[in-house]
């Protein structure tokens, strides 16, 4: 069985229940979102496929092989992690170097590629570096790495609105040109939403959603009009934000609508995935 | 091919301090005729020096590195997809080739200190091996014979000092600040301040023992040095026991 | 071509419609070479398989062939083909429409029909 299988997975730290029983699947040659608040378990979950932490309950394999304490199972997989593993002392060049004697389909010359198209200077110690261009180190490599799962962890932390279209510009070409599964673990939808085949939203250490993008769309949709008209037309649905300007509403809507029935003067959109998140997550 | 990687990384990562410490060594061992040479009337103050058991500086420094070999490897081994198994194989082998390096690197110091050893000169070198176990008439050691078992005495003794230094810094990173900060504060009252008192109590019977024991384990009277040899390897079969138990199920720390 | 989010068709449906459209006005002309899928999600940030799916849409209707290892090319014939397709849509869409609203209207055949000359003179 190919891909990543996790299996009833718990973990908790001290009194504090950071998974609870999750059971997902990532498919070779996928690109996935983890979505969730900060705390919401997405990291504690990527540590524990890329084994550094360990479940308390319940099993992962990757390509059917159990993952813990596996040197082959982790061979397949990067974690880009927020957390930075890298010594102290070693210099972007250093670490590159290594990477390679670790995983022999790592592409250096792809990587010093992107590190003069980043401006990366590669010469530096990475702990010496700005959290933008740590980010972009850790992006770097983890593009190089070739490995069958790539998981990003906060890909685009730190970077400014130049570096991030550069960074999901290169996803989709290495995407495209050798394909891969790639995790990546984000709050920041919108941006990302288009290049997402599915989403799973991760709230206290539980899996809230876990869909394709595009069915996930057709679970709602927005509304916008004059203010009189959405009230009234939303006034039986299942309504998950509201916003005012001036005298135009625009409301989101769980639920499916047949556009022949739409009164006058309401416009229909797509569903907006970040309010939806927003919605999902929110403690109440 | 990674477990090569792995080996290699924790090795390299050892490499500078290495060539640094060897290097600080020869220099002590070179100064020490020159200073003799040239000071004024060596042969009129009949002045002597002495070079004894240089090789306790080996063990100390190999000590030293097992604490500094365990944090930052373990974090990039976890980043490459090394598991803490292979990690810690690795380490051992790690160990060993710098206790066999160290050792032979302590057999060069016996040699050059044989080279400058003389009445004339004044210096007198005494390797660690003869210092502890040598006795006139009961085991003296020479030649080749005392090459031989300085060898295997010394790669037993780094092993055994790497041993105790990596189980330290494991044990200090699986403990949380507050754990560190009371057993660090908690040994050090209990070796120097509460054991002494006591033992001051009841007459010097601790220390007594403690003596003892470190007597009959390392085959001192006995002028054994394969006792202490034996001694050594069971110590560094327990301490590196103990780590694994540490490590076995150590996570990444947030 | 745009890509729109929030536009209540699919993506991929967007793809297949943009690519239509510049089709339709000569931006890619017949037997020409189109954007490769790659191509196509980087300059639309979007999934490759996204675009992969929309890109189907058009090899299955014939206005799209692939040349393995070349790429991608308008077939011949492709832009009639557009034209039949969407002067059906054209009636469904806009003309269906027209008429109801004109019925609500009292608009007459002759009405509409004048106004229609009148647009096309405008």
């Amino acid at each position: 069985m190919n891909g990543i299988q996790i299996n009833d997975v718990t973990k908790t730290f001290g009194d504090t229940l950071a998974l609870n029983q999750v059971s997902l699947t990532f498919e070779p040659h996928k690109i996935y979102g983890l979505l969730g608040r900060n705390g919401a378990g997405k990291s504690t979950l990527l540590n524990i496929i890329t084994n550094r932490l360990f479940a308390d309950s319940g099993k992962i394999t990757i390509d059917g092989l159990v993952s813990v304490e596996n040197d082959m199972t982790q061979g397949l997989l990067y974690l880009m992690s927020e957390k930075n593993l890298y010594p102290e002392s070693m210099t972007c060049n250093e670490a590159f170097k290594w990477t390679k004697q670790f995983f022999k389909d790592f592409d250096l010359d792809y990587a010093l590629n992107l590190a003069k198209q980043f401006k990366l200077n590669t010469k530096k110690k990475i702990r010496s570096l700005s959290t933008g261009y740590t980010s972009i180190f850790k992006i770097i490599t983890a593009l190089s790495v070739n490995t069958p799962y790539v998981l990003f962890d906060e890909p685009v932390l730190g970077l400014d609105a130049n570096h991030r279209e550069m960074f999901y510009r290169l996803l989709i070409e290495k995407y495209s040109d050798r394909p891969f599964t790639a995790i990546i673990s984000t709050h920041l939808i919108d941006e990302i939403a288009s290049l997402l085949e599915y989403i799973m939203i991760i709230k206290n250490g539980e899996i809230l959603v876990n869909e394709s993008c595009e069915s996930l769309l057709r679970k709602g949709y927005s509304v916008t009009g004059a203010i009189k008209h959405v009230d009234t037309f939303i006034a039986d649905k299942e309504v998950i934000g509201e916003d005012v300007l001036g005298g135009l509403k625009t409301a989101t809507i769980i639920g499916s609508i047949n556009k022949h029935t739409l009164p006058d003067g309401i416009e229909i959109t797509n569903l907006d995935l970040q309010k939806l998140f927003i919605k999902l997550t929110n403690e109440e | 091919m990674k477990l090569n990687a792995i080996y290699k990384y924790q090795l390299v990562d050892h490499r500078n301090a290495v060539l640094i410490f060897c290097g600080v060594i020869l220099a002590v061992m070179a100064l020490v005729p020159m200073q003799i040479t040239f000071s004024s009337d060596i042969l009129t103050t009949n002045q002597s020096s002495q070079i004894a058991g240089l090789d306790i500086a080996p063990a100390v420094f190999l000590f030293v590195c097992g604490l500094n070999a365990f944090k930052d490897n373990f974090l990039f081994a976890l980043q490459n997809g090394i598991s803490r198994k292979s990690l810690f194989v690795n380490r051992i082998c790690v160990a060993v080739t710098l206790a066999v390096t160290m050792a032979l690197f302590s057999l060069l110091l016996l040699a050059l200190g044989k080279l400058i050893e003389s009445p004339l000169s004044g210096i007198a070198y005494s390797s660690l091996l003869s210092m502890i176990y040598q006795s006139p008439g009961i085991a003296s050691f020479s030649g080749l014979s005392e090459y031989l078992i300085s060898f295997l005495f010394l790669t037993v003794l780094f092993i055994a000092a790497q041993a105790l230094g990596y189980l330290i810094t494991v044990a200090l990173y699986r403990m949380n600040k507050k754990q560190k900060v009371s057993y660090i504060v908690g040994f050090y009252i209990v070796v120097f301040v509460v054991l002494p008192i006591i033992d001051m109590f009841i007459s010097g019977q601790i220390s007594t023992i403690l003596a003892k024991f470190l007597d009959i384990s390392m085959g001192i009277s006995a002028h054994n040095p394969f006792i202490g040899m034996f001694s050594l390897i069971i110590f560094s079969i327990i301490a590196t026991g103990l780590t694994w138990v540490l490590i076995r199920k150590t996570g990444v720390k947030n | 071509m745009q890509i729109n989010f929030e536009d209540e068709r699919p993506i991929f449906v967007q793809i297949a419609d943009g690519i239509e459209d510049a089709i339709l006005t000569g931006a890619f002309e017949e037997s020409g070479q189109i954007p490769s899928i790659t191509e196509l999600s980087v300059s639309y940030k979007i999934n490759p398989a996204t675009a992969l799916k929309g890109i189907s849409i058009l090899v299955d209707e014939g206005i799209i062939f692939k040349k393995r290892g070349v790429g991608m090319f308008v077939a011949p014939g492709a832009v009639s083909k557009l034209r039949d397709k969407r002067k059906e849509l054209f009636f469904d869409h806009y003309i269906k429409k027209l008429i109801e609203e004109a019925k609500k209207l009292g608009i007459t055949n002759q009405e509409i029909l004048g106004m229609v000359e009148r647009g096309y003179k405008e």
